[in-house]
């Protein structure tokens, strides 16, 4: 365990977890005050100068650890102080397994990995820390002592861990396709492309594919072999967030403010980070099986490398395709985020029944229709084993 | 570790197939036929639907009996599913398993839809849960890994959990799910906690493998071995694991009671026949004192507390425990003799079980069951054949020479004395003494007393009635013509059988 | 001591605490579920120490992340509190119980350390979820396939013995 793995562990967690979650409160605010036709909040300043609003998260930090800090009565104290904590850290380390970067080798050293950690079993890790997150929201009602809170947690807890269930089976689909569970081999996976119409050759229709045919080719990401797969993921990694419109635990117009109604000062500002970090998460694991990673479309790594060697030489080539590989993830990141909100601030709560009406009776059938169907064209393609 | 596909015997697994494909039919059956209006021309009553889904239940569990009966008349051998694998075999005791636990089942449903109209319980998936637990039992019977052994008896025990809660409104059934449930979750525990330290001592799963490197004096084969059979007691109800018993089989529904007190004893019975052969060779004569002293247990608790009983089914409980008693004589003899014994025993027991409750059940009317004594006072006089049947029955458990009881405890007890075991036929035969008592109450109190209470159902159907038959034939069968009768009752050579069924096991 | 084997033995002794919190635990339900989902994690350790890395992960996302949830939820949800319970006055079968119990667990511990078996060579790549996949559908695909009846028979059993309306 060197620095050097400990750098590239932090870089991601500290840059773009502690970096990032502020500023998307700042593009909640933003977002959605220019979606409904008004400003937003923008008077945070610091000595007279407003900074289009950019200050508002310090002055959110600052006014959430200066707050009382109280526990109701008849409540389970110790459960009560554990479950923010319980809620924060799965979110935070849940990003340590998406690639920001492909694995890259400089003359001279180890070829290495822009990774936090290179797991076998990459994606199950996610969703093992995703299914202890919600211990948070369970025990925060329950320690609370209080009606609102305990209808919140139930709420919570059957919500989180059925959509556990059609999150995994989802995304088996894109296992078949890539044939991995390392997040780091799908991303190499996507990096080439396919051809649009290649199945007219494979199943014998024409016997090569014409010039002006081939031409229509795509990148190899998961939202256009599974496309389905995509929108089942994305619906249920909402509603595993509880973000709306999956927002029955928390829904304020009918349980005050759910699960963690009783939690205020530095608590809440635990669970209220631990969401938006989450929002990162999801926007990183989005990007990771379904847009490529960190792959630029149409021009693959070795293409790059190999592009820009004559000029330059190779380690700068490298370095610079490094560079703008992790630029290419960080903005497909912020692109997804966008999409987060977007949606957030687009539909109405659903009602608790059609939340679970959804997950159970359209999204695992839907799944499992997709696996049989996926699990079908594998065997016509690359023929039986 | 790459198996080829031609190796893989899939014929094995046609009993366990056709069993659970009909658990499906007949759940998507009653989903489709329950809500509307008319079926095939008649009109969708409740009485019709049980009639429907016991007639569907009861054709799959033919055609399973049928294919075992195949394997058994056809097959020398044994086949197994994948040579490096074996999961599950088929051989003959899997087939004369099968063959028991299907007649059990099939005597089970044809009850079942007339008693649920009875105590107006609504039919619904009671046969679907029926047909899985029965696919459960036919899959133990057959496995020969530890790991298939285990999922048979969750399969079997299960749906049986839910079944005997099966009358929802009545709050001793609700009892009797919630002990049994409890009791076979630590029974489970229990199975699985043998099972890994087996594992864990023999490096493999299989019965055959644990055979060759079970090694007597390591502490975790012996654990795990010691371990298992608690297992199998608590399902077969030996004593000390018998508590459980007498109150789930009285607050569980009669044809769920007859069900488990033939079709699970059954089967773990045939399953732990099969590990102490296969699986346990160098451990023979300490697994012998075990089986010995759960049986001696077993056969004097049974008896003794089975005296004091006031309520029919409570007293079958006992006796169905002292009953496992007997049966575990053979194991602990563990000659070949005993246990074609054994086998016998088990095909007799399910048929005077079956029939006693049988009575039971055909007795039940106006929601409840008559399973107390004072229900029984006179029946000579308003049941006459009905009265008649369960002396047959009650007399042949208790083991009287002309019945088939009699013949099964004869060959059971003279293979003890021939390997010289003397005091556990001895009190196997004060135990059948005891038994008469408590057996023989029923026949004095129909024939001797006057009718009191309620009058009984009048009506017999032709579902129970075809048990009764069924039942009273066979028991009379096995009891005068045990090895070939004359005529057309050469066909049915069961002594024959069983013995060739065990000689063929090795 | 290597770091595994030091790593083994915490991760054993919160197991084995935390077991035991649950058991004697009897005036906190959910605290005595929390306890077992410690328990499950601290197994799941124990798992990595021993490379069997997709089991662990199995063993949290299934036990600790879905089944304990749902012990937490209905312990919630019927509001089972402490007074609910009233522990048998009887204390003689537990003292003999607890008595057997300790001397069974003290007999067969004595003789543990001369009856383990000996340590096996493993594979590179074993604990993978190749590995397991392989052996799930290949070796051992009959109890597999079962266990999906089983699952069936499961949710029957319950929705029959726990629907509202008896129609």
């Amino acid at each position: 365990m060197d620095l050097w793995t400990v750098v590239r562990a932090l870089f991601i967690i500290l840059v773009v977890v502690a970096a990032f979650a502020p500023v998307i409160t700042w593009v909640e605010r933003k977002q959605s005050a220019v979606m409904q036709d008004r400003i937003g909040a923008n008077r945070a300043d610091i000595g007279g100068i407003t900074v289009l609003g950019l200050l508002h998260p310090l002055a959110d930090v600052l006014k959430l650890i200066t707050k009382e800090d109280f526990v109701p009565a008849g409540a389970n104290r110790f459960l009560h102080a554990l479950a923010p904590i319980i809620a924060a850290i799965p979110a935070i380390i849940g990003f340590a397994v998406i690639p920001y970067g492909a694995t890259y080798q400089f003359p001279g050293h180890e070829p290495f990995t822009l990774v936090g950690a290179d797991l076998d079993w990459g994606l199950l890790y996610i969703f093992a820390i995703g299914s202890l997150a919600t211990y948070g929201s369970v025990l925060a009602g329950w320690a609370s002592n209080s009606n609102w809170g305990m209808l919140g947690s139930l709420r919570a807890s059957a919500q989180m861990i059925s959509y556990e269930v059609t999150m995994g089976l989802s995304v088996v689909g894109v296992f078949m396709v890539y044939q991995t569970l390392e997040l780091t081999d799908m991303a190499v996976a996507q990096d080439s492309t396919f051809h649009l119409f290649g199945f007219l050759e494979t199943f014998g229709l024409v016997k090569t594919l014409p010039g002006w045919l081939s031409f229509a080719q795509l990148p190899f990401w998961g939202v256009f072999v599974q496309p389905l797969a995509f929108v089942m993921f994305l619906t249920c990694i909402m509603a595993e967030n509880k973000r709306p419109p999956f927002d029955a635990p928390e829904g304020e117009s009918e349980i005050v403010a759910g699960y963690f109604m009783e939690y205020s000062g530095m608590r809440f500002g635990l669970f209220y980070m631990s969401e938006f970090i989450e929002i990162v998460v999801i926007a990183g694991l989005l990007t990771a099986l379904f847009f490529g990673g960190w792959s630029i479309p149409y021009l693959s790594k070795d293409e790059l490398i190999a592009g820009m060697t004559p000029v330059m030489g190779v380690g700068l080539a490298t370095a610079l395709t490094m560079v703008a590989h992790v630029a290419t993830f960080l903005l497909k990141v912020v692109i997804m985020i966008w999409l987060q909100m977007q949606i957030r601030w687009t539909l109405p709560r659903f009602r608790y029944d059609q939340i679970m009406d959804l997950c159970w009776k359209i999204i695992l059938p839907l799944s499992l229709v997709n696996i049989f169907v996926t699990g079908a064209v594998i065997l016509l393609v690359k023929g039986a084993p | 570790m790459v198996t080829s596909t031609s190796l893989v015997n899939p014929s094995v697994l046609a009993p366990f197939g056709v069993v659970a494909t009909g658990s499906l039919v007949v759940l998507l059956l009653e989903v489709l036929v329950g809500k509307r209006q008319s079926f095939l021309g008649r009109p969708v009553t409740r009485e019709f639907v049980g009639t429907l889904l016991s007639g569907v239940s009861s054709i799959f569990l033919f055609i399973a009996l049928i294919v075992a009966a195949q394997f058994f008349a056809t097959m020398p051998g044994r086949i197994v599913f994948d040579p490096a694998h074996p999961m599950v075999a088929m051989d003959r005791l899997t087939a004369f398993a099968t063959i028991l636990v299907c007649i059990g089942s099939i005597f089970t449903c044809w009850l079942a839809s007339t008693y649920l109209d009875e105590l107006r319980i609504h039919h619904g998936e009671f046969y679907a849960l029926l047909l899985l637990a029965s696919s459960g039992m036919v899959l133990l019977v057959q496995s020969v890994d530890l790991v298939t052994l285990f999922m048979g008896i969750e399969l079997m025990s299960i749906p049986i959990y839910a079944l005997a809660g099966f009358a929802r409104r009545d709050l001793r059934s609700n009892e009797s799910a919630l002990k049994y449930f409890l009791v076979g979750s630590f029974t489970s525990a229990i199975l699985l906690y043998g099972m890994a330290l087996l594992y864990g001592a023999t490096g493999s799963t299989d019965f055959v493998q644990i055979r060759q490197a079970f090694d007597a004096s390591n502490l975790l084969a012996i654990a795990g071995l010691g371990l298992l059979v608690v297992g199998f007691a608590f399902k077969v109800a030996a004593v000390p694991f018998h508590q459980w018993a007498p109150d789930v089989y009285e607050g569980a529904p009669t044809a769920v009671t007859s069900y488990m007190a033939v079709a699970v004893k059954v089967s773990a019975f045939v399953a732990l026949l099969r590990i102490a052969i296969q699986a346990f060779g160098p451990m023979d004569a300490r697994l012998s004192d075990l089986f010995w002293v759960l049986s001696a247990a077993s056969i004097v608790v049974g008896n003794v507390m089975a005296v004091i009983q006031e309520n029919v089914k409570r007293m079958l409980a006992y006796s169905s425990i002292a009953n496992a008693g007997y049966i575990l004589i053979g194991l602990a003899v563990g000659t070949e003799e005993a246990y074609a014994a054994v086998l016998f025993f088990l095909l007799v027991y399910l048929f005077m079980n079956v029939g006693a409750f049988a009575v039971v059940i055909t007795l039940a009317t106006g929601g409840k069951d008559r399973d107390r004594y004072e229900d029984y006072a006179g029946l000579s006089r308003t049941r006459p054949t009905l009265a008649a049947l369960l002396t047959l029955f009650v007399v042949a458990q208790a083991g009287l020479p002309g019945t088939g009881g009699f013949i099964a405890k004869f060959i059971l007890f003279s293979a003890a004395l021939k390997q010289g075991f003397v005091w556990l036929p001895v009190i196997a035969i004060l135990g059948s003494a005891v038994s008469f008592y408590y057996y023989l109450r029923l026949p004095v109190l129909m024939y001797t007393r006057d009718p009191e209470g309620a009058a009984p159902r009048m009506e017999t159907s032709t579902g129970e009635g075809l048990v009764l038959c069924t039942c009273a034939v066979a028991v009379l069968l096995l009891g005068l013509f045990p090895a070939a009768g004359p005529g057309f009752l050469s066909h049915f050579r069961a002594l024959e059988w069983v013995r060739e069924t065990v000689a063929l096991l090795g | 001591m290597s770091f595994a084997a030091g790593l083994f033995y915490v991760m054993a002794a919160l197991a084995v605490v935390t077991a035991l919190g649950m058991v004697l635990n009897l005036r906190n339900t959910v605290a005595g579920a929390m306890c077992l989902v410690v328990t499950m994690i601290s197994l799941a350790v124990i798992y990595v120490v021993l490379d069997a890395h997709f089991v662990a992960v199995l063993q949290i996302m299934v036990y600790a992340g879905a089944i304990l949830v749902l012990f937490l939820f209905v312990v919630m949800l019927l509001n089972l509190r402490s007074d609910a319970f009233t522990p048998s006055r009887a204390t003689a079968p537990k003292v003999v119980g607890a008595a057997v119990g300790v001397a069974v667990l003290a007999a067969f511990l004595a003789k543990l350390p001369d009856a383990l078996p000996k340590v096996a060579e493993i594979p590179a790549d074993f604990g993978s979820y190749r590995q397991v996949g392989l052996a799930l559908y290949r070796d051992y695909v009959v109890p597999f396939e079962v266990a999906s009846f089983l699952l069936l028979a499961a949710v029957v059993g319950a929705v029959v013995l726990a629907k509202r309306r008896l129609s």
